[in-house]
């Protein structure tokens, strides 16, 4: 890995701009959105947000300014990350490229105008601005296929399989699925090799989360094996799809949650209340993650995961308290559902 | 008394007839809205509850949306919302209180799994699924709340109608029947006393007649 | 110098609070304090709604005003435009009304830059696609009446090509057209020409098949595939010029609009520091209560101005600030022009206690002393005089100036006291380099065979020693200056702390040189005394205060402080070794003149990677040996801050 030393320092330095705890709490004690806005232009993302409220105002504005930002600082990282490392950083960047799509993909369901789904969209990935409004607006499903097969994007082929599932059952869900399902088999695929252990820790451990998390949303529904598997995405080091199956029954959940515990996953407790336990699942990764930036391999991707973990995470929380302030939330609410790496 | 009533034995009967009869209204309409009023406070207490439940529903569902809206953004949560649209049957039964048609609204469950409601598990985070099931509490309670508050209301208007033929009875009716009985009877009254008199000048005529012849 | 306070008290009725405060700023002298009472009556003067409405407006221009000031590109030093009549600061709405109509022009600009930069990304994302499809649109130019797709197959294998094609031709009867080709690897374009009416057809099969059509932006595609590609091609190059335009008439904006943005933005600003100096008064129900510091030479002025404008309805109540409660009292430093300067090696710390000392005139003749030691170098002082007389003549043109790699912002005072800081530098290290007969290393020691005066390289036992020396000056001020405190406040315990650490330190350094021979012998018994006089001190503090234990300690710490100083030796050393290396490397490399440009050229390499080195240790040394001896950093004040006009800074 000849180049990780220089990304590294690089990132190193790019940390020094991320927004201190008080300063959140600051933007958080902010009396109004206007004046939110106000202590934000103080902060790194002041230049972006004021380009951004030239073209949108409020909350949207705000958005965009994080989105922009973001998009900024992934981009600055590829820029000088070139050879292997590039290919990690950009297969990095496939999540939120994912989540796009999937909010897109949701948007043309419900038969949202482009600027509604664009919205939703988090432009930080591998799938600049442009792309996505011009997929957001596309007039048909084939024809956002169309649109991300263009680009020469990974997921396309799994987003056109999917979309063509669509039209011969009739199912919203098979898109999702088959994105899901891709996406973790490109990244897989992708991150073999020495160079790319992180990235496949990161990745199967995302899995085994979301595999968790779906199984237990499933139990309660009782469904018969077959249509529960067709929730499961493999990949995963420690859910088998036996697992999931038992995780997902009722009967056999306890059984099922002490293997599970006993293979070392995060949280330890059968979960009662189901969204307590995605927070706390959700931070325990995020800082997980983050902590590859104190403790991970100082030659490798850890540096960039854990940066860019704090960065998302950062950027997150800001939308969550531009909301918060806008809806008048109680902060204590708000802080209880901000990521904390 | 714009009429003239023609003071007749006959009438005078009539009237106090009339008079029993809606004394007896009056004291049965009285004991229906003592009746209603009973059941009215007892529904009372019920559509109180209701109301609770209800706002305390309300507060849980729309800070779980704020904070899910805040989280996954407003797109996550309405495209988990447009599949999951439905129309929700409900049995409405017509009971009857003291001759009252009241409406009973059955409640029934509304309340579905994730995947009823269309969304799909991976991708949808268990905020939102949460979120949508309080809403579904929400209109569990607002159902409640409906059915409650229409028999309190059927109730209410019956309470005032009842309340308003008592006194139209007590106020109105009733003093007039009083007052014509008072006069057909005082009229009747005072001929009898000019028969009387009138008789007895007759008499006396003839008398005196009778002396002089 | 510390400059001599008052505390003030200025009183008058409440109707006349902002005319007091306007004038309070424009005259610029009072640091206004939060009045502390246990009276009742005073209460803490609480803005009105229609103060704290305004406010509100003003703190949203102001960040409207940044933003507008952000979103500018710098304006490169051009003359500005004559600044137009701006509008009373009290008149919000012609205020906002202006602001407006730059955002207007401002935001639409930065839009269209915006755009043309998406446009560009997403002209550019398109780029593998539009080179696929590009040659095969080709192939079927011409055909207006038909309608084409392009899509791509994934698979080396053509013969997926020739099934697709086979199916269409079935589905209509013939009418089709395919062409295809390989792209890259694993990858084939094709594209599909049919007649209008099989388009849906075709396009259900395709979507059936699984293939997604290869879509162009909407925005270029309406004329088909083929049209799209030629105007993408056209758009991407037309688009550097548009930007190019754009960023131009941005420039030109920021040219006219600047002068406004900056005289709104100090009127905004100004007002602001208004309102936020109202909300530290004191009030009670008919008057409000001013309560604030100023330097005693301009009390006179201030009550001058008060009286001029508001007659006797106002009153200034002044009395001296009290040195022995010093925390509260705001610190003003004031110095001779030609140490001023250096009062910017203060500015990373809090100012010295209010009667305390400024220890500024030691740091003007230490620090670039030390420097000018360290260096030593005729040729290198006069480089660094020359970019001190850059700096200077940056100062005088009167514009900030960026300093390029590190971008750090640089105000013209700032500039002219660096660059008077840098000048003293180099005189120091020019008169050392002649010292040393050091003009790019040895380069005329080497031609001449002269001899210098101070050969810092063989002489460096006595030059270690001279450091040293510098060590036990520079500790011994640091104690006398905290002596002179202590004196000045009557501290007996400092007093004492004072007198037995410069016996205790001097003492030890003479005694230990004494004794290792590194001084003469006679040294002893002076180094003897004064160690019995280090105990006597001790003994008498101790048993004034338990605390003075720590002495025992100090004066061994303040003996490594002395030594601490060889990093000058060390420091100054190794520069000189490393020219003289680099002359000698740069001579190796053939005729006497190329080793002297070589010889030159790797030291300037040298020079600039040691020249941060250079400043930090005579920094540190003031900042953490001396400064720590005059206990400045165990009692500091508060910067003094006057409500004044700012400019919007």
């Amino acid at each position: 890995m000849p180049d990780f030393p220089y990304i590294n320092a690089r990132v190193r330095a790019m940390r020094g701009r991320l927004l201190a705890p008080t300063q959140l709490e600051d933007l958080l004690a902010a009396a109004s959105l206007p004046a939110l806005i106000q202590a934000l232009a103080a902060t790194p993302y002041g230049h972006d947000l004021q380009e951004a409220l030239t073209r949108y105002e409020g909350v949207r504005a705000v958005d965009d300014a994080l989105a922009r930002n973001l998009q900024r600082t992934t981009r600055r990282i590829l820029e000088f990350a070139d050879g292997p490392p590039h290919r990690l950083i950009t297969i990095l960047l496939l999540r939120w490229d994912l989540a796009n799509l999937r909010a897109i993909v949701r948007g043309r369901h419900a038969g949202r105008s482009a600027g509604e789904t664009l919205e939703a969209v988090i432009p930080a990935g591998t799938l600049g601005e442009g792309v996505l409004r011009e997929m957001a607006g596309s007039p048909t499903m084939t024809a956002l296929a169309g649109a991300l097969e263009v680009v020469n994007h990974p997921l396309a082929p799994a987003l056109a399989a999917g979309v063509a599932e669509d039209a011969r059952t009739n199912d919203p869900l098979a898109i999702e699925l088959s994105l899901e399902r891709a996406y973790a088999e490109y990244v897989l695929r992708q991150a073999r090799g020495a160079g790319a252990r992180a990235l496949r820790e990161i990745l199967t451990a995302e899995l085994d989360a979301a595999n968790v998390k779906t199984a237990l949303k499933l139990a309660p529904a009782g469904l018969p094996d077959e249509q529960r598997l067709r929730f499961f995405t493999p990949g995963g080091a420690l859910v088998t799809d036996r697992l999931f199956l038992d995780l997902s029954d009722e009967g056999r959940q306890a059984r099922a949650w002490a293997r599970l515990r006993a293979q070392g996953f995060p949280v330890k407790e059968l979960p009662r209340d189901l969204v307590a336990f995605e927070r706390t699942l959700d931070a325990a990764m995020a800082a997980t993650l983050a902590q590859r930036y104190v403790r991970g391999d100082p030659l490798g991707l850890d540096i960039v995961t854990g940066y860019l973990t704090m960065k998302s995470a950062e950027v997150a929380n800001l939308r969550l308290i531009a909301r918060g302030v806008l809806l008048g939330l109680p902060r204590e609410l708000v802080r209880r559902e901000m990521v904390r790496v | 008394m714009a009429e003239v009533i023609s003071p007749t034995r006959m009438n005078l009967l009539q009237r106090r007839n009339q008079l029993r009869v809606a004394q007896q209204g009056v004291d049965l309409l009285k004991r229906k809205r003592d009746a209603l009023v009973a059941d009215f406070f007892k529904i009372v207490r019920q559509s109180l509850a209701a109301r609770d439940q209800l706002a305390a529903a309300c507060r849980d569902a729309y800070v779980l949306l704020a904070v899910a809206k805040a989280v996954e953004g407003r797109e996550a949560l309405e495209a988990a919302a447009i599949p999951a649209r439905r129309d929700l049957l409900i049995d409405i039964e017509v009971r009857n209180v003291w001759g009252t048609k009241i409406p009973e609204v059955a409640v029934v469950p509304v309340r579905r799994q994730a995947l009823e409601r269309g969304q799909n598990p991976v991708a949808t985070s268990a905020r939102t699924i949460e979120s949508a099931a309080n809403f579904e509490e929400v209109v569990a309670a607002i159902l409640a709340v409906a059915a409650t508050e229409i028999k309190l209301r059927k109730i209410g208007e019956e309470i005032k109608k009842t309340t308003r033929r008592v006194n139209a009875l007590e106020q109105v009716v009733i003093p007039r029947l009083r007052g014509e009985t008072r006069y057909i009877s005082s009229v009747l009254e005072q001929r009898a006393r000019e028969d009387v008199f009138r008789l007895k000048r007759i008499k006396k005529k003839l008398e005196a007649k009778a002396a002089d012849a | 110098m510390i400059v001599e306070m008052s505390r003030l008290l200025i009183v008058g009725p409440r109707r006349l609070l902002n005319g007091v405060i306007d004038e309070v700023q424009r005259v610029g002298a009072v640091h206004i304090d939060r009045i502390e009472t246990d009276d009742d009556a005073i209460r803490a003067l609480a803005l009105d709604d229609h103060a704290r409405a305004e406010q509100a407006r003003l703190e949203a221009l102001h960040a409207r005003l940044d933003g507008l000031a952000g979103l500018l590109p710098p304006s490169g030093g051009e003359p500005a435009a004559a600044v137009p009549a701006l509008p009373a600061a009290d008149d919000l709405d012609a205020v906002e009304a202006a602001v407006a109509a730059v955002e207007a022009e401002v935001h639409g600009l930065s839009r269209r830059r915006l755009e043309l930069d998406e446009e560009f990304e997403l002209i550019r994302t398109y780029e593998g696609a539009v080179r696929a499809l590009a040659p095969l649109m080709d192939a079927l130019a011409g055909s207006r009446a038909l309608e084409s797709v392009g899509f791509i197959l994934r698979g080396r294998d053509l013969t997926v090509v020739a099934a697709v094609h086979n199916q269409l031709r079935e589905l209509t009867d013939g009418r089709v057209e395919v062409v295809s080709r390989a792209i890259d690897e694993g990858k084939i374009g094709v594209v599909v020409a049919f007649l209008k009416r099989d388009a849906d057809a075709v396009r259900g099969f395709l979507s059936r098949a699984g293939i997604a059509e290869l879509r162009l932006p909407a925005r270029y595609a309406e004329g088909g595939p083929a049209e799209a590609i030629r105007l993408m091609e056209q758009r991407r190059a037309a688009l550097p010029g548009e930007r190019a335009e754009a960023e131009a008439a941005l420039a030109e904006a920021a040219r006219r609009h600047r002068p406004v943005i900056d005289g709104l933005r100090a009127l905004v600003a100004d007002r602001l520091a208004q309102l936020h100096a109202a909300a530290q008064l004191g009030a009670s129900h008919y008057v409000f209560i001013l309560h604030g510091w100023t330097p005693t030479a301009q009390v006179g002025d201030l009550r001058a101005a008060l009286r001029a404008r508001f007659g006797g309805d106002v009153v200034v109540e002044e009395a001296p600030a009290d040195p022995h409660r010093a925390a509260e009292v705001p610190v003003l430093l004031d110095n001779p022009p030609a140490i001023k300067p250096f009062q910017r090696l203060l500015g990373l710390f809090k100012p010295p206690r209010y009667g305390s000392l400024d220890p500024t005139l030691a740091l003007a003749l230490f620090f670039p002393l030390f420097v000018g030691i360290v260096i030593g170098d005729v040729a290198y002082g006069a480089i660094l005089f020359s970019v001190g007389w850059f700096l200077r003549n940056k100062a005088r043109g009167g514009a900030a100036w960026i300093v390029p790699v590190v971008r750090l912002r640089m105000t013209p005072p700032v500039l002219a006291d660096v660059s008077w800081i840098i000048r003293v530098m180099a005189v120091w290290t020019m008169l050392f380099g002649v010292l040393y007969l050091e003009i790019f290393g040895d380069l005329v020691e080497h031609a001449t065979g002269w001899h210098p005066i101070f050969h810092r390289i063989e002489l460096a036992t006595a030059f270690f020693k001279f450091a040293v020396a510098l060590g036990v000056v520079q500790v011994t001020l640091g104690n006398i200056l905290h002596l002179l405190i202590a004196l000045r406040h009557r501290h007996t315990v400092g007093v004492l702390e004072s007198l037995a650490l410069i016996c205790g330190v001097v003492g030890l350094v003479v005694l230990l040189g004494a004794m290792g021979n590194e001084l003469p012998r006679t040294f002893f018994a002076p180094g003897l005394v004064l160690l019995i006089a280090f105990f006597v001190f001790f003994l008498a503090g101790f048993a004034l205060d338990r605390f003075a234990a720590m002495w025992l300690l100090e004066a061994i710490s303040g003996m490594g402080n002395v030594l601490s100083y060889a990093r000058l030796f060390g420091v100054g050393l190794a520069a000189a070794v490393l020219a003289n290396v680099s002359n000698e490397l740069g001579g190796r490399l053939g005729p006497v003149w190329v080793g002297i440009i070589a010889g030159i050229l790797i030291q300037m390499i040298f020079f600039l990677f040691t020249l941060p080195g250079h400043l930090i240790q005579p920094a540190r040394l003031n900042w953490v040996e001396f400064l720590t001896k005059m206990k400045y950093h165990d009692e500091t004040g508060n910067s003094y801050r006057p409500l004044q006009k700012t400019g919007g800074d």
